[in-house]
């Protein structure tokens, strides 16, 4: 069990989220950057999907009632552990990408990300224990179910942790975190030559800026106003609403794009200009108020060779922490 | 009725839409649909597509495929062809679900206003809604929440101005040329004439939707204070 002292806003238990379900309205949720939560698992030997600790703010101060293996991916949240009574700081500055262990009762304090909003991963050696509902332990914030009674966590709350074998774990290699650029690579979507030339050529010139008004569900940007052809030959909405997904970028009639992220709706009716390769989707995990992003476009095949780039990393890991277990 | 071969694109790398319905164009047959909301099964038990897909979303006049690998698109697009051509032939046994609903009063607070908009008495209009034979296009807004389509034309009407901050679970509405149920409690903008006490979304259930895309709905309405 983990015991919450001290929670902050929209910590919540995420996996890789819901597939199979969209069909019936129900979005995927799950970790916004799952890359790192499946590599943080790796190095855990857990299972890649296992369930973590979404972090999106601090302070949190989390105490682990019995001895426990950790992980944290991300932002640099400033992490220390805490000696049961809080009279000393066992460790500080921990790394990401880092196994640490902590005796029972010890703490774990995350202290504030360098940027506010950017978000951490909190692995756990045999992952989240909370009921599975509809092939995931995400949290469904939006609709209350999943997660720890479909909400963020309070302080007072308990999670219960998996069990797991008693396999060596690696202490002094850990894995990379992915350092994020803030520039997205796209592939242009099915609405996009209702756009004006001048909208076109705006989307991949200009910077945008990521506004307040961004969630799990979309992040809004502000920069130029992206607009229909004139006179509007088409209408501005598709008459008919189409299935959609992380990733895509719409673009409502204001002119100011949504990027769809993990929670999103499953049904839309905005023109889809384009959309967020999934190789690049984790790094909406890092995108907050303020921060200024950039699109580049690329080809539909160029964004399977990355996808499949990506799987390859992962099975070379997987590979190499597997040889080291052999040979432990 | 002849059914146009969909035009094909790639939403995102790895998600496929098919839409059948010409740009332009907001009026869905309900012999159309079927036929989508039928392949999406099909696609989703084959064993040649079953295993390709994570994800089939049904929408008015369209199919978004979702693959766990965006370079499979073509493998499956071609059986998708055939699976589509075979349907032609295939008559398609929708499935009834009848829902009960108390209409207006307490449960339905905008009746009166729907009727008087449709310039039609509020029994009229719950007679004529009563009277439909509705089908499931798509489900989406909402975990549960069914578009439903087949609304008599007169009974059409435009989603209100501002949203009602809070509609009960299980409300019955109209906006625009859909009707549909409120599975749960959320903010919403279309007319509430009615409510059912049916549960329409239980994400603890073994069949977590009790409407799916393709499904016939017929409303019932109910005697006050059964």
């Amino acid at each position: 069990m983990i015991e919450v002292l001290l929670s902050s806003p929209l910590l919540t238990i995420q996996d890789t989220g819901r597939t199979g379900w969209r069909h019936l309205g129900v979005p995927c949720c799950g970790m916004m950057d799952d890359l790192a939560l499946r590599l943080g698992n790796l190095l855990l030997g857990n299972d890649e999907g296992a369930a973590a600790l979404e972090v999106t703010s601090a302070p949190v101060l989390l105490r682990f009632l019995q001895n426990s293996a950790i992980v944290l991916m991300g932002a640099d949240m400033q992490a220390s552990i805490l000696e049961p009574d809080f009279a000393n700081t066992r460790q500080q500055r921990l790394l990401t990408g880092f196994v640490y262990l902590l005796r029972a009762g010890e703490c774990l304090r995350l202290n504030a990300a360098k940027t506010p909003g950017q978000r951490a991963m909190l692995m756990v050696r045999g992952g989240i224990d909370v009921p599975v509902v509809l092939g995931s332990r995400s949290t469904d914030i939006m609709n209350g179910f999943g997660g720890l009674q479909g909400r963020a966590l309070h302080a007072g709350d308990k999670i219960p942790v998996g069990g797991h074998t008693n396999k060596p774990l690696p202490l002094k290699t850990g894995v990379r975190q992915h350092s994020w650029n803030h520039t997205l690579r796209v592939l242009t979507g099915p609405d996009f030559t209702r756009f004006d030339q001048r909208s076109c050529q705006a989307l991949f010139e200009k910077s945008w800026m990521v506004t307040a008004q961004s969630n799990r569900m979309g992040l809004r940007l502000q920069g130029d106003s992206l607009r229909p052809h004139e006179p509007a030959d088409q209408p501005s909405s598709r008459l008919l609403s189409i299935g959609v997904l992380p990733g895509l970028i719409q673009v409502p009639p204001d002119g100011h794009p949504i990027l769809l992220a993990a929670d999103a709706q499953t049904t839309g009716g905005y023109p889809a200009i384009a959309s967020i390769i999934s190789a690049d989707l984790w790094q909406l995990a890092y995108m907050t108020s303020g921060t200024r992003v950039r699109f580049a476009k690329i080809s539909l095949a160029d964004a399977h060779g990355l996808a499949r780039h990506q799987q390859q990393q992962l099975q070379r890991l997987r590979d190499a922490l597997r040889l080291r277990g052999e040979a432990a | 009725m002849s059914i146009p071969d969909p035009a094909i694109s790639f939403v995102t790398e790895h998600g496929i839409l098919l839409e059948f319905v010409a740009a332009g164009s907001s009026v869905i047959e309900p012999a159309l649909q079927q036929r989508l909301c039928q392949l999406a099964t099909l696609l989703r038990e084959h064993s040649h597509t079953g295993p390709l897909l994570c994800d089939i979303v049904t929408a008015p006049g369209s199919l978004l495929l979702v693959l766990h690998d965006g370079r499979t698109a073509r493998r499956l697009l071609r059986h998708a062809e055939t699976l589509w051509r075979a349907s032609a032939q295939q008559s398609i046994d929708a499935r009834i679900v009848t829902v009960p609903v108390m209409y207006g009063g307490e449960c339905g607070p905008d009746l009166e206003q729907a009727a008087s908009l449709c310039g039609m008495s509020s029994t009229k209009f719950v007679e004529r809604h009563a009277a439909g034979n509705y089908f499931v296009q798509s489900l989406g807004f909402m975990p549960g929440f069914a578009y439903l389509g087949g609304l008599d034309p007169q009974l059409h009407i435009k989603r209100k101005d501002t949203p009602s901050a809070r509609v009960a679970a299980g409300s019955v509405a109209i906006g625009g040329s859909n009707t549909g149920i409120y599975p749960s409690e959320s903010p919403g903008g279309w007319h509430i004439i009615g409510r059912t006490s049916v549960t329409l979304f239980d994400a603890h259930a073994q069949q977590p939707c009790l409407l799916q895309p393709g499904d016939t709905v017929r409303f019932i309405a109910q005697k006050e204070n059964p």
